[in-house]
């Protein structure tokens, strides 16, 4: 009881107080949990000691967050749980009938019969406005369904999306390959034009005369210069 | 861009919207016919329309609302996957898994093939320095 109205209090003041079991972390209790949790005897944590433990979390239900009650196994509500008359023909676009595009079809069902349900309505309110209740309702009822087909269709397309973007990635990579081998393949190029003047010069060395066009009119020490030179003008 | 299935949410709530907008015209803008011979009744709130403009105003509205349709039709053909099941597409994500592990060897090796291609090139910069400096000191 006195612990209820502590947990109200903290409800109404401006800035709440820290929750009420928080006074039982004291450096004595810590310890004692410490030293039974390693002993193996945690299961026998009595109050107040076990409020220092967190508690497991929840495997069912619903809880309160931001106002809004969220289901603890996160799943799309079935039209019949909502209380909504399903009027699509769910079996059909479930397993085989991904594949048939059977859902296209109902989907494309639901829309006219929306655009129907509408011009009947627009009908109605023209000559009976009292009867609108009954063709709102279905315009409703409608709606729902078709905004439902779509939410089951969500991760299918996020499936979808992953394949795609996978994809992607992969031709980026082999876009990043390509680009890495053809840098290489340029630098092994120039590399192989430059060793075949080094080893033409090398020979005009050896032999002492005319041996290519290019260092035909070389001579003496100038040769290393040429070799720079072309070194230079290949890079 | 938001995914097909927003899109076309966003597209069935637009045309709840313009159900909603017709209706309201319509109350809103429409003229007084006389039942069993009595007067015409006058409305000074409500706005005075020929039956022109009012037929005008119907077809456009009619009109708008084929077009949303059209648009909710033509999205409905574009949802993405449509043709494939849920096994094929998991088929499909393993297969691409498996790629994308290669293309991680695969870049890994050309990478250091690159790093090896970059030493020998800073080797033969090297010893073509230690030429060119030989010759800059014998022809000094």
């Amino acid at each position: 009881m006195e612990r209820r109205k502590k947990q109200n209090e903290g409800l109404l003041s401006v800035y709440p107080p820290p929750p009420w079991y928080s006074r039982y972390f004291t450096d004595e209790n810590v310890a004692k949990v410490k030293d039974l949790q390693s002993s193996d005897n945690s299961q026998l944590l009595e109050a107040p000691l076990k409020y220092l433990t967190p508690p497991s979390p929840p495997e069912a239900g619903a809880y309160h967050n931001f106002g809004d009650v969220w289901q603890v196994n996160d799943k799309l509500a079935t039209l019949e749980d909502l209380g909504i008359t399903q009027v699509y023909d769910g079996a059909a676009i479930r397993g085989e009938g991904q594949e048939s595009g059977a859902r296209v079809l109902e989907l494309k069902k639901l829309t006219k019969s929306l655009l129907l349900a509408f011009v009947e309505l627009t009908g109605i309110m023209g000559v009976s406005p009292e009867q609108f209740p009954a063709k709102f309702e279905h315009v409703r009822v409608l709606l729902i369904n078709i905004h439902h087909i779509l939410n089951e269709y969500r991760p299918h397309q996020a499936r979808e999306s992953l394949v795609t973007l996978m994809q992607q990635q992969i031709n980026d990579k082999k876009q990043h390959v390509e680009n890495i081998r053809q840098s290489c393949d340029k630098v092994r190029d120039t590399i192989r034009v430059l060793s075949k003047q080094f080893d033409q010069v090398d020979e005009f060395e050896e032999t002492g005369g005319v041996t290519t066009e290019e260092v035909k009119y070389v001579s003496g020490k100038d040769k290393d210069l040429l070799v720079v030179k072309m070194a230079e003008q290949v890079l | 861009m938001a995914d097909r299935l927003t899109q076309l949410q966003t597209c069935v709530d637009q045309m709840l919207t313009q159900y909603f907008s017709a209706l309201t015209h319509i109350n809103t803008n429409h003229g007084f016919k006389s039942l069993a011979g009595e007067e015409l009744v006058k409305d000074d709130t409500v706005p005075v329309v020929t039956d022109e403009e009012r037929e005008r105003t119907l077809e456009e509205l009619a009109k708008d609302l084929v077009v949303k349709s059209q648009q909710i039709d033509y999205l409905i053909d574009s949802l993405p996957g449509i043709g494939s099941s849920e096994e094929h597409q998991m088929q499909q994500i393993e297969k691409l898994q498996k790629e994308l592990e290669h293309y991680d060897q695969v870049t890994e090796d050309v990478i250091k093939e690159k790093d090896e291609l970059l030493e020998h090139c800073d080797e033969l910069i090297l010893k073509l320095a230690q030429r060119k400096a030989h010759i800059d000191v014998e022809s000094m």
